[in-house]
């Protein structure tokens, strides 16, 4: 007798997370720099979130490099956050 | 009367067996996992990331009056996953999957064929049998694993059938 045995199988796929927006990088995070580093996330239309390296004035105030910004911003066709 | 056949998923380093009528692909090594360590895409072009493998045999849960072989197990020839292959190995012994949970699996050495290559006229054939008044395991390990490429959609999967066929007496 020839029988057969029925069953199904199925999966969620889900985005690769980098980090949380905002979030401060940790060393484990970010292979090859020092703790301090920011998330910075790219607007519409989609979302992006990079790690851009921390440049610190003289108050160690962590900011972006002003051409960083405006080369993502032309990147992503959308505005930073 | 005919034997109680059922499908027995295999997890852990017991390892622990859980009878399914649904095998969900994730990144943990888990029976029915619902949607916890869902498979993750690939950020980048070129990359694979992998579903931990799944482990599962045809099982005997009540003795056939003579015996159960000639199994084979198969698809019907397109799993339509966007971006992701199904791939199906059989090995004799159990190996518990391995990888990083929530993220990716470790290939598989024994999942390695393609499941669409596998079809009702075309069955893998897969070794093993029972014989009365024998019950639990008729079949070897089958091993399946998903790759995922950065091309594969996010959301949940369609459900894809898959059969043993095996014969009875």
């Amino acid at each position: 007798m020839n029988t057969t045995a029925t069953f199904t199988v199925d999966g969620i796929i889900a985005e690769a997370q980098f980090a949380s927006p905002g979030g401060r990088v940790d060393e484990s995070d970010w292979l090859g720099h020092s703790t301090g580093g920011l998330w910075s996330k790219v607007g519409s239309p989609k979302s992006l979130y990079v790690a851009v390296s921390p440049i610190h004035d003289q108050d160690e105030t962590p900011r972006l490099v002003n051409k960083e910004l405006e080369l993502l911003d032309t990147f992503m066709g959308g505005s930073v956050e | 009367m005919s034997a109680t056949i059922s499908i027995q998923q295999v997890t852990g380093s017991g390892p622990t067996l859980t009878t399914i009528t649904n095998l969900r692909f994730n990144t943990d090594d888990t029976a029915n996992p619902g949607t916890s360590n869902p498979m993750i895409r690939p950020a980048n072009v070129g990359d694979i990331n992998r579903s931990y493998a799944k482990t599962i045999y045809l099982n005997a849960d009540t003795t056939p009056v003579g015996t159960i072989n000639n199994v084979k197990v198969f698809c019907d020839g397109a799993i339509g996953w966007t971006g992701c292959t199904l791939k199906i190995g059989t090995k004799g012994s159990y190996t518990q999957a391995a990888g990083t949970q929530g993220t990716t699996g470790t290939a598989s050495s024994v999942a390695t064929s393609n499941i669409e290559r596998y079809t009702s006229s075309a069955p893998k054939q897969v070794t093993g049998s029972i014989s009365n008044p024998n019950t639990g395991r008729i079949s070897d390990y089958i091993v399946m694993q998903v790759s995922i490429t950065s091309s594969a959609g996010v959301g949940t999967l369609n459900a894809e059938n898959l059969s043993f066929q095996y014969d009875e007496t």
